[in-house]
């Protein structure tokens, strides 16, 4: 008789070749994420003795935060940029992986240029914007010869505004690819079936679309986006970059609480980091608990 | 109730025919099955029906109207397939009131159309779990009421029931046969299996390499196989050379035997004969000259048994014939035998 080797529901202890294999991630994620973790939250509530402050637990960096409409501004901005990159990202992922679903001519290759953002840095991205995007950019010098308007200078702000669509337009560039490819792999497994199944029962491109394919895109979008959004809410270089200046985002006034000449500051910026990583937390438990409900609701889960 | 007519109807994929010049007009209300091995171009040729694939040559017609550039959503056409395909994210209800939602019926009738449905494939209380909480025969149950809810002109089944374990099988095939009937539905399957198609088929259309090979009644494809190929296809039998010497008259190697010849020319062909259509006759029945006919006398020579049947070579002379006996008849390696065959069972093939 063949045994297959199937996981067993029950569980058992793990071996020494086990724990050898697990250790690098434990490792990683105990040791330096989570340790990390606990000495930022420490040194939120005061405790940095090696600055010689040991108040813990001071609650008064979170109030003097929290109490400051510079950090509600802050935040707001934060999840703006963090928000409305992800949506737009999505935007386009979408229509671009149902277009790369199906073989044409060229695909292969447009499939493997429009990876390029996935290997090139984030500083690339920000430079590129900065050449082409800025008012003496590349864009507004073509408009001026064009006659478009009257000189690069009066090209509209796309860099250095509050707006953020230079820093958008960065992070769309870079997670377009990443998303596409989420969302195009949970495409390929799916297969035409149920789409077919749904033009031959009656129903037209749109309606195939909302009602039989986005439905079954969810892991693959929810995934995608859950990544995108969490990478967004906390990166620096672009909006410390290309942002508008007062107010800024919640990384970038951490870095200047941390780049202050005096110590105590960044005990401060520890709070902003904290603070942060507080709301995203709670907005991506939001979002999953809120994703599970759907899930459960379709018999998913 | 549809009449459906394929002209010249062609498809090929890059530099390879997947379907060649097919001819075939299925009239209303009929069961045709497609049958054919694996890449015979059968389901291709389904999909064009459906619109799914636009052919490459030749038209559909649905009651004389040409369909050939009609899209999918408008050709009210109905498939099951061999994965259900059924929407995971909706409860058996939605999946069901899917195809006369999307055409904007009003909630109210699609309630009670639903309803009827679900009742008629035995699956009411089934109506708020989720396709993945069903078994395949309940799956298939909903993927047929989905599609005859919306009352297409034309039933097509691409091998619904390969994913179903035999006797599941056997209990969807007659559930299908008498909702066909019930409903009157022009239906056209797709299977590879010959005793499924010859279960349900009013005519079996015999696809070969894209071809249509032979379209006939089932027991005219079995019992009159145009070709050697399609012979082998539905069933086992004897296949040997012979002189087609008259009408009805064929030599063979057994000695001259009557057969229908099918209108083949005299001269040099093959013959076949079904295992089963061979009887075994005692030695001391000569009550007329009609039951001299085709009889042939040989030795048991090998004795295997089936369970159902009992497959005994029989050596004739200086060839085998093969025959299927029920298991009950009792048969020994050596003993004589006498054997007749039917002059209607024995068939002429086309080379």
């Amino acid at each position: 008789m063949i045994q297959h080797d199937r996981p067993s529901s029950h569980r058992q202890p793990l071996s020494l070749r086990e724990k050898l294999q697990l250790a690098p991630l434990l490792l990683v994620m105990l040791g330096l994420f989570g340790g990390a973790l606990v000495l930022g939250l420490l040194q939120s509530f005061g405790f940095a003795p090696w600055f010689g402050i040991n108040e813990f637990p001071n609650p008064d960096y979170f109030v003097a935060l929290w109490s400051s409409p510079d950090f509600w501004l802050s935040l707001g901005l934060t999840l703006y940029y963090g928000v409305v990159s992800t949506l737009l990202g999505l935007i386009i992922s979408v229509p671009l992986a149902l277009a790369f679903e199906r073989r044409f001519c060229g695909s292969k290759v447009l499939l493997a240029v429009s990876r390029l953002p996935l290997m090139v840095p984030y500083s690339v991205g920000i430079a590129l914007a900065l050449i082409m995007l800025g008012n003496g950019g590349i864009i507004s010098r073509l408009a001026a010869s064009l006659g478009l308007i009257s000189d690069p200078g009066a090209f509209p702000a796309i860099l250095h505004s509050h707006w953020g669509w230079g820093i958008i337009a960065v992070y769309v560039w870079k997670q377009v690819p990443f998303m596409t490819m989420a969302i195009l792999a949970v495409l390929l497994g799916l297969g035409q079936g149920t789409r077919e199944a749904a033009m031959v029962l009656g129903a037209r491109t749109h309606q195939v679309f909302w009602r039989v394919t986005l439905p079954q895109l969810m892991p693959g979008i929810v995934s995608a986006s859950l990544i995108c959004f969490a990478f967004n809410v906390g990166a620096f270089e672009a909006p410390f970059i290309l942002g508008g200046g007062y107010p800024e985002t919640l990384p970038v006034l951490a870095w200047r609480y941390f780049n202050d000449a005096n110590y105590v500051y960044q005990l401060q910026g520890m709070a902003v980091i904290v603070s942060l990583t507080l709301v995203s937390g709670v907005i991506l438990a939001g979002y999953l608990f809120a994703y599970r409900r759907f899930e459960r609701k379709r018999g998913r889960l | 109730m549809t009449q459906l007519r394929l002209t010249d109807l062609s498809k090929e994929f890059s530099d390879q025919v997947a379907v060649r010049a097919v001819n075939l007009s299925i009239e209303a209300a009929e069961f045709i099955v497609l049958l054919g091995p694996s890449g015979c171009g059968k389901t291709t040729t389904l999909r064009m029906i459906s619109g799914l694939e636009t052919p490459s040559a030749g038209a559909i017609l649905f009651d004389g109207e040409d369909m050939t550039s009609v899209p999918v959503q408008h050709r009210h056409v109905g498939l099951v397939s061999q994965r259900f395909n059924l929407f995971p994210h909706m409860r058996v209800y939605d999946n069901v009131a899917f195809g006369l939602s999307v055409r904007g019926i009003p909630a109210s009738k699609i309630k009670a159309q639903v309803h009827d449905m679900l009742e008629a494939v035995q699956l009411s209380e089934y109506a708020d779990r989720f396709p993945s909480q069903l078994s395949g025969g309940q799956m298939q149950r909903v993927a047929i009421a989905r599609t005859l809810v919306t009352c297409p002109k034309v039933l097509l089944l691409d091998e619904p029931f390969a994913s179903l374990d035999t006797s599941l099988r056997t209990e969807m095939r007659s559930f299908l046969k008498q909702l066909q009937r019930d409903m009157g539905m022009t239906t056209v399957l797709v299977t590879h299996d010959q005793v499924e198609a010859m279960d349900l088929a009013d005519r079996i259309a015999v696809m070969f390499d894209g071809e249509l090979a032979q379209l006939g009644t089932p027991q005219q494809v079995y019992h009159h196989p145009k070709s050697e190929r399609v012979a082998r296809f539905m069933g086992h039998s004897n296949i040997f050379e012979c002189t087609v010497l008259a009408e009805e008259k064929i030599e063979t190697p057994f000695g001259p035997l009557d057969a229908s010849t099918n209108g083949a020319a005299a001269g040099r062909s093959r013959a076949m004969v079904r295992y089963e259509a061979i009887e075994l006759v005692e030695p001391s029945d000569h009550s007329s000259a009609q039951c001299q006919i085709n009889r042939l006398s040989g030795t048991v020579e090998a004795v295997e048994f089936l369970g159902a049947v009992t497959r005994c070579a029989v050596q004739v002379g200086a060839h085998r014939l093969v025959m299927d006996q029920p298991s009950t008849s009792v048969l020994e390696v050596g003993q004589p035998v006498n054997l007749q065959i039917h002059r209607d069972h024995i068939g002429v093939l086309s080379r």
